[in-house]
């Protein structure tokens, strides 16, 4: 597991209200049948923008950014995170 | 710590709806209630007294805990607020910290329950999209801009009615659309 999936684990455990533990979730398990909710997801991607030190266009706001634990780390390394972008 | 805006409304009550400069619209998915009364074009023994054929109905609906809004007001003040809420629905809290975590979460409710009503498939309204006006009147009204808009225009909205109350510690709202475009764009 990669030190940017367990930041994200860390978030979503913090931040998600998920129904399921965060460690124990697949990276393509679904968060939304897993728990997540619209809000939640935005408090989830404001923790992340504190943890990453970055800042989540707008547009990146969407259901499918926060799909899954590996569509975030997508979404983290299109912004720069772990050297991506 | 005491309810003062719930408290002193009923349950349930009507929010008009309001067109603002372009147009407006309703939430997205309907759920339990949305997919039972959506019925897009219903048999003509399902039509409510007075329903011309080729309307259908609409329905959204979603609580929102109270707690949680407190809690992102904590942890990420004015950087959670700026994502979610219009200045216009900001500008009309009071200074009381917990009767605005209610209105938010009454708020944020509203935006969902028409999203669910709006159904987006591709693209997606922002929540600046969707405001909630005069939320502490009896006249309250939602008004849709850029994609909400262009949503309600597609589904052919003609009156979007909002119900707003609370639960247990949940905000709870219920909107409902009446659409005249479905059976254009099924067949």
């Amino acid at each position: 597991m990669t030190t940017i999936d367990q930041t994200i684990r860390s978030v979503l455990k913090l931040q998600g209200r998920l129904a399921l533990d965060a460690e124990t979730i697949s990276a393509d398990g679904d968060l939304y049948t897993s728990g997540l909710s619209s809000h939640a997801s935005v408090n989830v991607m404001l923790a992340l923008e504190n943890e990453f030190d970055i800042e989540f266009p707008v547009e990146m706001l969407t259901k499918a950014t926060f799909q899954s634990i590996s569509s975030i780390r997508a979404a983290l390394e299109q912004l720069g995170v772990g050297g991506g972008a | 710590m005491t309810a003062k805006w719930f408290d002193s409304r009923p349950l349930l009550r009507y929010v008009g709806v309001g067109t603002d400069s372009e147009s407006m619209k309703v939430g997205k998915g309907s759920y339990v209630l949305g997919r039972s009364l959506s019925a897009r074009c219903p048999p003509d023994a399902l039509l409510a007294k007075g329903t011309e054929p080729g309307m259908s109905f609409s329905v959204g609906i979603d609580l929102q805990p109270i707690a949680e809004v407190e809690s992102s007001l904590t942890s990420f003040g004015a950087r959670y607020t700026r994502l979610l809420y219009t200045s216009a629905e900001l500008t009309a809290l009071g200074d009381d910290p917990y009767a605005g975590a209610q209105r938010l979460a009454a708020i944020f409710a509203t935006k969902e329950a028409v999203m669910k009503v709006l159904a987006p498939s591709q693209e997606i309204p922002s929540w600046l999209d969707i405001e909630v006006r005069d939320l502490q009147s009896d006249s309250a009204s939602v008004a849709l801009r850029r994609v909400a808009a262009e949503l309600a225009t597609q589904l052919g909205v003609s009156e979007l009615i909002v119900t707003l109350g609370a639960v247990g510690g949940c905000a709870a709202a219920i909107a409902v659309a009446q659409t005249s475009n479905c059976c254009e764009a099924q067949e």
